[in-house]
């Protein structure tokens, strides 16, 4: 089992390392981070200052070939929430991580050198170099990294948004093909690692130990049984692979869920042209370079990524995923799936988060800063963020700041950051998890949306959330993607077997749930540590106030039941 | 005196991975299905006909509006099915 602790402090270059604590033998992810923050900085820090840190850890099953099950989880204090944050990606590092026996790395201070650097961690040991690719995108970036040390190591890296340190900039790593697009994007956890001084880790696992079982044979005895499962249930096995998250858009647009022109509406008149299915049958259509299907992590059964291709068939961007459709797509009248690809390459060139983007173009539309649907206007913004102009630097803040720099009362935020593509008001359990959750409206925190109830209820909401975002807590610290809970979530007995055979950690589903709820804990603590209390736990007003239309809503959950969710 | 059967006519839309499903057996017109059912059938009672088990259906619209299982369907009704999925 992995026990190493890197500690990387960027004000004296000093890298020791360290046994991971007995206490945190149970904790992988995002309950690791979580505990990790609580108990080294003072949650009431300046996010962008030298306390706070950066912890870098995979999941408890992180280096497993259980499918799904090597995310990268980064937490940090956010700049975007001043709350406790933790974004998770899959792509490769996290693999790379175990095989180097490294539960976490936590990078600490700020760098004094003058210039930016990047941490080289090998079997060998780990070193602070100096980065000449200071300024330069991810994709240019990546592929430097990769000629000087081979494709067989993974970058994590920032763009020039984190160096500059914006709050919408995020942390990427590579995919099995390097591509640098599998970002732990929300939160603005890249501008805590750019203000520190550091452009990259690169790890490189070549003749690292590699994982250790405790028992090898069990493990792969139980994993085939869950290959079967993933393989056989409809959504794991069959939707998933072949229309990917975009195919949420048709689901959202019924529902009238899908953001529309900065959330003023929730039904998209061109949502059959960026959903699933045309989505498919674009990539399909073309061929060259496309696919409607691909791995973002070695061994992913599911297989729910793509790889999006112009009409000549050449490489757009890959993956591209319903929030990015739904953020830089609908919300802001975009309905092609070419304009929204081009301009998901230019925020991921820059490191910046889709979803917080186009939530700050999508107001910026609203004040009629640009117009609506125009697609070349909004690469235009981008192209301000990119020249560092006072308009980009407005823009790269986030929605929050743009709407306050343009007057705007329309602004789609909790805790400062941007609701994903679900509007609150036609799918309330998503909600209340925006409202509760120490993320900030933040759908992976806990989404409902596939929950069936009907979603306007105002009565069960709190319930379904409080349970949903056990969950998710529960995978996003076994290094777990979200989707397979679709086919595992009766099969949480069988996760806590197959850890055990894995890591030697005893413990039934119960054990594994309430860790859950104890981690849940540990963010909240942090949060009110850090001046996050209940009054921040609100829905914007506009939402309470303005009816989606359609379905003549709003968002009715009252506070005083949101609050139940901590009992 | 009893009460005659009479037959309620349903168009049935189906999304994505429930359209390649229902493909497989019947024949679709633009994703769409049209079929009749015994008055007061339910959407339970319609996905049973289709042979669609709980965990390949999650939403369901009628007549644009969200609709549980339990809903008794009427003559003309539109319902649109979507399997059980989350974005990302």
């Amino acid at each position: 089992m992995m026990n190493k602790v890197l500690r990387v402090n960027l004000t004296d270059s000093k890298i020791t390392e360290e046994e991971a604590p007995d206490k945190y033998r149970k904790l992988g992810g995002r309950a690791l981070t979580a505990q990790v923050l609580l108990d080294e900085i003072d949650p009431a820090c300046e996010p962008l200052g030298i306390h706070n840190k950066l912890v870098i850890a995979a999941g408890l099953f992180g280096g497993s070939p259980l499918s799904s099950s090597s995310r990268l989880s980064i937490g940090g204090k956010s700049p975007l929430t001043g709350g406790i944050k933790e974004s998770n990606a899959g792509g490769t590092a996290a693999t790379s991580l175990s095989k180097l026996g490294i539960k976490a790395i936590i990078i600490e201070g700020e760098s004094k050198v003058g210039y930016s650097q990047y941490l080289y961690i090998n079997k060998d040991g780990a070193e602070l170099k100096p980065a000449e690719m200071a300024g330069v995108g991810v994709y240019k970036s990546a592929k430097l990294f990769f000629e000087r040390y081979g494709d067989k190591v993974s970058p994590i890296l920032i763009g020039p948004a984190g160096e500059k340190g914006y709050p919408t900039a995020g942390i990427t790593n590579t995919d099995p093909q390097g591509r640098p697009s599998r970002f732990c994007g929300r939160g603005g956890l890249g501008a805590v690692m750019g203000i520190k001084g550091l452009k990259a880790v690169i790890l490189d696992p070549a003749d690292a130990p590699g994982v250790e079982y405790h028992d090898r044979a069990a493990f792969q005895e139980l994993n085939k049984e869950m290959i079967k499962i993933l393989r056989e249930n409809p959504i794991t096995g069959d939707a998933y692979p072949k229309y990917g998250t975009a195919a949420m858009a048709t689901r959202t647009n019924a529902l009238n869920a899908l953001p529309t022109r900065n959330f003023s509406e929730g039904s998209f008149e061109y949502a059959n042209r960026i959903d699933g299915e045309y989505l498919y049958s674009t990539i399909q259509a073309r061929g060259g370079e496309g696919s409607p299907t691909h791995a973002c992590m070695a061994g992913c059964v599911i297989r729910c990524s793509n790889v999006f291709a112009d009409s000549d068939g050449k490489e757009v961007v890959a993956p591209l995923e319903y929030e990015t459709i739904g953020l830089l797509g609908s919300n802001c009248s975009i309905g092609n799936l070419d304009d929204i690809a081009r301009l998901n390459y230019i925020c991921n060139d820059l490191g910046v988060d889709t979803i917080e983007i186009g939530g700050a173009i999508g107001v910026a539309m609203d004040q009629g800063l640009i117009p609506f649907g125009d697609a070349s206007a909004a690469a235009d913004l981008l192209s301000e963020i990119a020249d560092d102009t006072v308009l980009g630097k407005v823009l790269a803040q986030g929605a929050l700041i743009t709407g306050r720099v343009f007057g705007s009362r329309r602004i789609p935020v909790v805790k400062g950051q941007t609701m994903a593509a679900y509007d609150p008001r036609s799918i309330k359990g998503l909600g209340v998890t925006y409202a509760t959750s120490a993320m900030g409206a933040d759908h992976t925190a806990g989404s409902t949306a596939r929950a069936q109830i009907e979603h306007t209820d105002p009565a069960p909401q709190v319930e379904l959330s409080k349970k949903v975002q056990s969950l998710s807590m529960l995978a996003d610290s076994m290094g777990l993607c979200l989707f397979v809970l679709a086919a595992f979530a009766t099969h949480i007995d069988k996760l806590a077997l197959l850890l055990k055979h894995y890591t030697g950690i005893e413990c039934s589903d119960q054990d594994l749930l309430e860790a859950a709820a104890t981690a849940l804990k540990t963010e909240r603590e942090f949060n009110l540590q850090a001046g996050l209390g209940p009054a921040h736990d609100r829905i914007p007003e506009f939402m309470t106030e303005e009816p989606i239309p359609g379905i003549d809503s709003v968002f009715d959950v009252p506070n005083e039941e949101m609050q139940k969710i901590f009992d | 005196m009893t009460r005659k059967e009479v037959d309620i006519n349903l168009q049935v839309k189906f999304h994505d991975t429930l359209k390649d499903k229902v493909s497989r057996t019947n024949q679709l017109q633009g994703g769409m299905l049209k079929l009749s059912l015994p008055e007061q059938s339910t959407v339970q009672d319609l996905l049973s006909s289709l042979c669609l088990t709980d965990d390949w259906v999650g939403l369901i619209i009628v007549n644009r509006k969200q609709a549980s299982r339990k809903l008794i369907l009427a003559d003309c009704d539109h319902i649109e099915l979507f399997s059980p999925m989350v974005g990302g």
